[in-house]
């Protein structure tokens, strides 16, 4: 027999708030041959190693750890036969700020605190430039909150603030409803970034290294301790599907996800979204889709999923309709869903249950595809632009609060230090408007 | 003709893979056209790349039909079942089959409902066929994806009469077919968002969903060009980068090989990945960049199964150059098996099969210490810029 034991001694990643309880972080591993051929895939998580039965395998394996961002690490082990091996991946390489290495796994490659890995563990392989922060001090940030109905903006409080060159961080205590933070700047496109309610939420700023063309200037990742079930939506979000579906066949995510809902809503509502996606949704009864919207009424993506359950399991009867058709209106007076899973979702929706082409549309439909039009893209977080929740819109908007004006179309797309030219204003108003507009809002420079 | 291809008995074959492709690069009523311009033309001309995209498409799967040594279509899990084939382009496109050469007929509006619903007919046959749904032309892309046929604009009280909902076609089609799609998408964005919210557009799809029908589709894949206006087609009358990206990552530039399996499967995952990093390889060089978005989901259901290792197209390069040029730099992999490049000769750029590799660059006196590097080379590109002094 040869076994191999792989851990993920990720230490410096669980770094979290005092009193704030987290998930473990959990990561796909791969087992390769010398050509490539997969032997196995499990899960190891800072508190569970993963463990390999490899007594088939002629040669050196090979493991490669997946990280959410697309990222891999490979190590080489040699094996023997009746011998237990172990192997660890560390982090002692992942980030100059222990405090922001939890954000790691999700950053693009080429970002500053995950080229540092490479750059050092690979000694003299060409890196990436670093960007400071700094570029984006004249940023701003506002958060909103809906409350019956109606969403409310209002200068961002946190519990507790970190900076480095590279980095911001602000650690938030949401209660249950749907909060939106919004980020601009003469060269931040405005848009707004969901954060999950009830408990403790972190966000993180770091610029984006990233060279797709639709890339924001700024990257955000957020985080509210469900540091599995995060790593799961992050890995749908790229439509790697292979990685998720290992991390949703780990043993704690999975008793958590479908049996823990009244404890945890937010991961039942990921374990919902990966469902509607493997297609394993048909395994799943509709009550539980139904009690998850029932039970959670602040949370968007509950009745989100709960509506394409219905819809792609068919309506056949105009009773059932009307029902999808509610449970969309009710996701849509909720807020706007968490994750970015609920994008697609939505667009599916409104596409199906929306009135036929050639008669008169309904402001519902109407303001979905507006919204989902308006895509942005924060990872996993569900990420729109606009001025205004209820006003979003695919035109990239610059400036300061109360004085937007709309980004020329080919204007550059990043960083403080581009020429972005401003097109005509077009009646362009900041949502918020007059006093309140110019208090409302917090620079990034100021976080501390 | 539209019926490029159709194998014998393939109507009562468990797996077969049904292709409809289309290709509209002459718009008679938009700029530049040969009919009568239409009022809102939305500045949209003549494109030169689809109809030879489209053919290129359409070549790589028919290849094996016609030499069974050529790169193309393969799958021993599943019969190439049809090909059928529109184009639109000043002269048709000819194709040649196993039957002999065939034109192609233009991509009006009509003609694309008729080959789709002929195609959607196909994959409803017994068992999970495998459908592929490839389109190149102009798009629109707004909350959904429209795309454009060749008789685009022939109505001015309707100009969207003669354009389809490919986002709607595909939800229809879940609902009607048991097994996995492929849908390519290789359509710019040539119009804003905003223009493409304001116009009204609201071109039917080509199949409605039926909603009392549960979704039973297993498996689909979407893959879309999503670059910076026509330029990210590419060269004038050249394969499109997309295309491109596509038909080299079929070809045998990506793959996985499951435990106990036998052939290197290529399913929606590992071809949008594939087509992605290809394009992203290009966009060094290019003036406009070419992108792609992908949409995966259901199971894993391999479009293709290779019987060998997908290749990698390696790129080695050691900074500065002087130090290059006095350098060797090699390849060697974990079997032992070593390729060594003299550095003189410029960077080294070839090809090998996936797995782990010893990476490194040696200097040929003693100019600049060893560098060696375990590497995990993923198809289909790797680069690897090494750096030797401060």
């Amino acid at each position: 027999m040869k076994w191999l034991q792989v851990s993920l001694d990720y230490a410096s990643t669980e770094y979290a708030p005092d009193g704030v309880v987290q998930t473990p972080q959990a990561l796909p591993m791969r087992v390769l041959d010398a050509d490539g051929s997969l032997i196995a895939e499990q899960v190891a998580s800072t508190e569970r190693p993963a463990r390999f039965d490899l007594s088939a395998l002629e040669g050196p394996a090979f493991v490669r750890l997946i990280w959410p961002s697309g990222r891999s690490l490979t190590r080489r082990v040699d094996l023997k036969e009746g011998e237990d091996t172990e192997l660890s991946f560390t982090d002692t390489d992942i980030s100059r700020n222990e405090w922001a290495a939890w954000a790691v796994p999700r950053l693009h490659e080429r970002s500053h605190l995950a080229a540092a890995t490479a750059s050092q563990a690979q000694g003299s392989v060409v890196s990436v430039p670093a960007l400071e922060i700094a570029r984006f001090d004249r940023a701003w940030l506002r958060m909103w909150v809906r409350t019956q109905g109606e969403w409310t903006a209002s200068r961002p409080t946190w519990r507790h603030a970190l900076r480095s060159p590279f980095v911001r961080q602000l650690d938030f205590e949401l209660d249950e409803r749907c909060h939106l933070l919004q980020i601009g700047g003469g060269y931040v496109p405005w848009r707004f970034v969901a954060l999950p309610g009830r408990g403790a939420c972190r966000v993180l700023f770091t610029p984006n290294q990233s060279t797709d063309p639709r890339a924001e200037p700024l990257k955000i990742v957020v985080s509210s301790y469900r540091r599995d079930a995060e790593n799961l939506l992050e890995f749908l979000s790229r439509d790697a599907l292979r990685a998720a579906g290992a991390l949703r066949e780990f043993g704690p995510l999975a008793t958590r996800m479908l049996r823990g809902k009244h404890e945890d809503p937010v991961s039942a509502a990921a374990a919902a979204y990966f469902l509607l996606r493997s297609d394993g949704w048909r395994e799943i009864p509709m009550d539980w889709f139904a009690n998850l919207s029932d039970q959670f009424d602040w949370l968007a993506d509950a009745s989100l999923v709960h509506c394409v359950a219905k819809l792609r399991s068919g309506l056949a009867s105009p009773t059932a309709t009307d029902l999808a058709i509610d449970l969309l209106r009710k996701t849509m007076a909720r807020g706007v869903p968490l994750f970015s899973e609920g994008m697609a979702l939505l667009r599916e929706a409104a596409a199906s249950l929306g009135p036929p082409t050639g008669t008169p549309t309904d402001s519902l439909f109407e303001h979905i595809d507006r919204l989902t039009t308006s895509e942005t893209w924060s990872g996993a977080a569900f990420s729109f632009s606009g001025t205004h929740p209820d006003q979003p819109t695919p035109e990239r908007v610059l400036g300061m609060p109360g004085r937007p004006r709309l980004a020329r179309r080919d204007g550059p797309r990043k960083g403080e230090h581009g020429d972005a030219s401003s097109g005509s204003i077009r009646g362009l108003q900041d949502a918020v408007g007059g006093t309140a507009s110019e208090n409302a809002y917090v620079l990034l420079r100021d976080l501390s | 003709m539209t019926v490029v291809f159709e194998a014998p008995g393939a109507a009562a074959v468990p797996t077969a893979v049904h292709v409809l492709a289309i290709g509209v690069g002459n718009y008679p009523h938009l700029l530049g056209g040969s009919g009568t311009l239409t009022n809102r033309p939305l500045d949209l001309g003549q494109l030169s790349s689809p109809p030879v995209s489209l053919k290129a498409v359409v070549d790589w799967f028919l290849a094996p039909q016609l030499d069974a040594t050529r790169v193309g279509f393969v799958n021993p899990g599943a019969v190439l079942g049809s090909v059928d084939a529109l184009a639109s382009a000043p002269a048709p496109v000819q194709i040649t089959t196993p039957a002999g050469v065939m034109a192609l007929e233009g991509a009006t509006r009509d003609r694309i409902q008729l080959a789709f619903e002929r195609w959607l007919a196909r994959l409803k046959g017994p068992g999970e066929s495998i459908g592929v749904f490839y389109f190149c032309g102009h798009g629109v892309m707004a909350a959904d994806h429209y795309l454009l046929a060749d008789d685009f604009g022939r109505s001015n009280g309707a100009p969207w009469a003669h354009a389809f909902d490919v986002s709607n076609s595909l939800r229809g089609v879940e609902r009607e077919t048991q097994g996995a799609l492929y849908f390519f998408i290789d359509a710019c964005r040539e119009i804003s968002t905003e223009v493409a919210l304001t116009l009204g557009a609201n071109p039917l799809a080509l199949w409605a969903a039926d909603l009392k029908r549960p979704v039973i589709r297993n498996s689909t894949t979407l893959i879309e060009a999503t670059g910076e206006g026509k330029l990210a087609f590419g060269l004038d009358g050249r394969v499109s980068r997309f295309t491109d990206a596509l038909i080299t990552a079929m070809s045998g530039y990506c793959g996985v090989k499951g435990p106990g399996a036998a052939t290197w499967d290529v399913d929606g995952e590992t071809l949008a990945n594939a087509v992605r990093k290809l394009l992203e390889g290009g966009n060094k060089t290019a003036k406009r960049r070419q992108i792609s978005g992908q949409s995966i989901s259901g199971v894993s259901v391999p479009l293709l199964r290779h019987p060998r290792a997908p290749l990698v197209k390696v790129s080695l390069d050691l900074l500065p150059e002087p130090m290059r040029v006095v350098a060797r730099l090699y390849l060697e992999s974990s079997r032992g098996e070593r390729r060594v490049h003299e550095g003189a000769k410029g960077p080294y750029l070839t090809e090998v099969p996936r797995g782990m590799y010893t990476i490194g660059a040696e200097a040929m006196a003693a100019q600049f210490e060893s560098l060696s590097f375990d590497e995990d080379l993923i198809p289909p590109v790797h680069d690897l810029p090494m750096r030797v002094g401060p």
